[in-house]
């Protein structure tokens, strides 16, 4: 029998030696799922060295051998404490599928250099003219003896612009049904022909990328799975991406964060805390979130006993980026006119000078901006509606 | 509608159309102005500023509800610019003072040569405090929307018991401000005043001040109702226009009929709000009893209209709209930030549910 409350006592003391203020800073300040690099970087060292990085990796490959219990307990404490967040691309989405259809020689040369922070990976799947429809992809990847010669161009990656590698998509065979003729590829972004532009997000920070393909030779050695079989190794991705988030533990760090706000929030004599009307409304979320987090634990119930989720993962990913979006706007309520400024300096968790308005109303309106993009990527609200429709309801 | 209220409606639309593309005003706002200059040149020399300013002052004397679509073109084109709020806000306000401040401040706001401001409906009132034998005004004004444009502020006082209405050059010595870069293009201030007290720039007292201010924030409420319909329209037409011409799996987005009802819905919200905002400013011009009521509503019924529709625009580009260099988010940041000007939806909600049962 495992002791939770141990568990959970000896992370708190690991996080209240490890998170140094400025990595705190850097958790709190964090406004959309990636926080400042620097910090995100140093973080992971510090969890690395602790053998910590990877809660949902086996132990052979570097996990620490946690059960679903445990990890969750982690995650939690981690946003309590205001831990910045990791780039999530290589150790929660690549690292499975090596795992899985990778060879001896990809585990062995890639998985560590993932836990320790030495690669940085990214995601090339959508191409400007292939988004929900990810099977229209067109960048494309030639066989010239041991190599492939790949042209084209992804967009929307997220933090091209500090990774050294990326995973991609991309058609090595036009003649078939599209979905039959996608590999899947792993690139060193330092390759020459390689372009990668940064694209300024609405908030005025840049997280995304394209990034251009321009005659990069990629040798065959770097195809994960089988050539043309790149569709099923990306299927199995995104359902980590979509499933394997816990997106409970978000909602209850934004729950707490405006129970804090309504206390400092003038409302005529009183605060926010004492407006019958706003509490009201902030009550029916954390109905939901209630809801949420017994959907979750069913989920994790079943992949205990070794069942599949199924209709339950899409469901969460809707509901758990719609009830963000909603706390959003609740935070933005409270916040009133001090989301105007927009302070990207002060949003620098290094940053030492003033901002001009007060902590608490520093996040509100970026954050606010970044989440609408919660319901677009990783597969739109919409196509996981339709998978709903058509996978669940048979329609 | 008059030839001239046409001529008017008409020249704004074309000259915004024409003038003011969205890569040109990001342009501008990259250049750290607050404002472009040629633009506000243009603005001025056509008459924008002199719209609403009374006959007796040059002015043409129109009504809210005359100006109605010019001001949802301002929001349609996003223009950043504060006339609206100096010239009928701020300008408004100075209407009802004296001959003598009206005769100081109004060719300046006509010729645009001041661009006043106003502060956000519950700013606290500067004081006038004696200060070794000499008096002296002070106090902040937090979050001032564009007040990193602005020449003069107008601030209400509080003194004696009695509220005041004033107007500050900002250039003047005990005026400081903070500017900050806000998300939907402009530039805000908190600006700090502690300077000598010159009764001069007294624009209103007592009750004529108390009557400015319910003149001011009920206008403030129905400009920016007017903006938020523009800016409805706009997210409406964007993706109406961007999933005709988007293709996914072999089809245009607008095809998909999850799609085509949620465009609907978007029409439909857009119109209710137009139709509310319309009938408030009619009733403001027509001094209607009713007409602090209706603009509350039409206040709130944009700020959640616009919001949501903004929102569903979003939604319905995907990926491209999430970037700050395609229009269609920035109406989504600008009705976000005028949710709480003059002052917050809830507030305004607040004050809806005592107008009625009172
Ligand atoms: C912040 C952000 C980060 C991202 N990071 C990455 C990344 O790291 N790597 C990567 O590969 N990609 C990334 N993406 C891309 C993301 O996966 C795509 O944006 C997403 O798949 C949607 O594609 P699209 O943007 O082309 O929108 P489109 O597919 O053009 O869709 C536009 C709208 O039409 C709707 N729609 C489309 N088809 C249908 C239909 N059949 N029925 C009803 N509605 C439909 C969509 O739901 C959406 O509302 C990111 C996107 C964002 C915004």
């Amino acid at each position: 029998m495992i002791d939770y409350e141990n568990f959970r006592e000896s992370v708190k003391s690991f996080l209240a030696e490890a998170l140094t203020p400025e990595l705190r800073r850097a958790g709190k300040l964090t406004t959309s799922v990636f926080s400042d690099f620097k910090a995100a970087l140093a973080w992971q060292k510090k969890l690395h060295a602790q053998g910590w990085i990877a809660p949902d990796w086996p132990t052979e490959f570097g996990g620490p051998g946690w059960d679903i219990q445990q990890r969750y307990i982690f995650q939690e404490e981690c946003k309590r404490a205001n831990a910045p967040s990791v780039v999530m691309m290589g150790i929660q989405m690549l690292g499975p599928m090596l795992m899985h259809y990778g060879t001896e020689e990809q585990k062995q040369h890639y998985l560590p250099r993932m836990l320790s922070g030495e690669d940085i990976w990214c995601q090339g799947y959508s191409e400007p003219g292939a988004g929900s429809d990810l099977a229209s992809l067109k960048a494309s990847a030639i066989r010239d003896g041991d190599d492939y010669i790949v042209n084209g161009t992804k967009i929307w990656t997220s933090m091209a612009h500090h990774a050294n590698q990326i995973f991609c998509l991309v058609r090595t065979d036009k003649d078939v049904k599209p979905q039959a003729g996608i590999s899947f590829l792993l690139i060193d972004l330092a390759t020459p022909g390689i372009t990668i532009t940064p694209i300024v997000s609405l908030d005025g920070q840049v997280e995304q990328c394209q990034v251009f393909f321009d005659a990069v030779r990629v040798p065959c050695a770097n195809l994960l799975g089988a050539e043309n079989d790149g569709w099923s190794v990306a299927k199995s991705l995104l359902e980590f991406e979509r499933g394997g988030h816990n997106f409970t533990i978000d909602v209850k760090k934004q729950l707490r964060k405006i129970h804090d706000q309504t206390k400092l929030t003038p409302w005529g004599e009183k605060t926010r805390a004492d407006d019958p009307v706003f509490r009201h409304r902030l009550a029916e979320a954390e109905i939901d979130a209630i809801a949420l987090e017994q959907t979750e634990l069913r989920i994790k119930g079943t992949v205990e006993a070794g069942g599949n989720p199924g209709a339950l993962s899409s469901l969460v990913k809707i509901v758990g980026t719609e009830l963000g979006q909603r706390l959003n706007e609740l935070s933005m309520d409270l916040v009133g006119p001090a989301a105007g400024p927009q302070c990207l300096d002060s949003l620098d968790p290094y940053y030492e000078g003033n901002a001009p308005v007060p902590d608490h109303a520093l996040t509100a309106m970026a954050e606010y901006i970044n989440n609408r993009a919660a319901t677009i990527y990783g597969g739109t609200a919409e196509i996981q509606r339709t998978i709903i429709a058509k996978k669940v309801l048979g329609l | 509608m008059t030839d001239e209220q046409k001529m008017l409606q008409d020249s704004a639309e074309r000259y915004l159309r024409e003038n003011y593309e969205f890569a040109n005003r990001q342009n501008a706002v990259d250049s750290g102005n607050a404002i472009d200059d040629e633009r506000w040149r243009a603005f001025t020399d056509m008459g924008w500023a002199a719209m609403t300013a009374p006959e007796d002052a040059d002015g043409f004397g129109f009504g809210l509800a005359d100006i109605a679509p010019v001001i949802e073109s301002f929001g349609y084109y996003l223009v950043r610019e504060p006339l609206l709020e100096s010239a009928v806000l701020a300008g408004g306000v100075i209407a009802a003072g004296s001959e003598t401040t009206k005769a100081q401040y109004l060719p300046g706001i006509i010729d645009g040569s001041i661009i006043a401001t106003i502060p956000q409906r519950d700013t606290v009132p500067l004081t006038i405090q004696a200060v070794d034998g000499a008096d002296r005004l002070q106090g902040d004004l937090q979050f001032v929307p564009s007040g990193g444009a602005a020449s003069h502020v107008l601030a209400p006082i509080e003194h004696d018991n009695q509220n005041h209405w004033t107007i500050i050059d900002l250039s003047l010595s005990g005026t400081s401000r903070v500017v900050y870069q806000s998300h939907d293009g402009r530039q805000g201030a908190h600006i700090t005043i502690d300077m000598p007290f010159d009764s001069g720039c007294i624009l209103l007292s007592g009750a004529d001040a108390d009557a400015a201010t319910e003149a001011l924030y009920t206008r403030a409420m129905l400009i920016a109702a007017a903006e938020g319909v523009g800016a409805m329209q706009g997210a409406l037409d964007s993706t109406v226009e961007y999933t005709q011409q988007r293709e996914q799996f072999g089809q245009p987005l607008s095809s998909f009929q999850a799609l085509q009802h949620r465009m609907a819905d978007m029409l439909i919200q857009t119109e209710l709000a137009r139709s509310l905002v319309l009938a408030a400013c009619q009733a403001w011009d027509t001094q209607a009893n009713n007409a602090s009521t209706l603009a509350l509503a039409a206040k709130a019924k944009v700020d959640l209209a616009a919001r949501s529709v903004t929102q569903e625009a979003i939604q319905m580009h995907g990926g491209i709209a999430t970037t700050n260099e395609y229009k269609v988010g920035h109406y989504f940041k600008r009705v976000a930030l005028l949710e709480s000007w003059p002052q917050h939806r809830d507030a305004l909600i607040a004050e809806f549910i005592q107008r009625r049962e009172a």
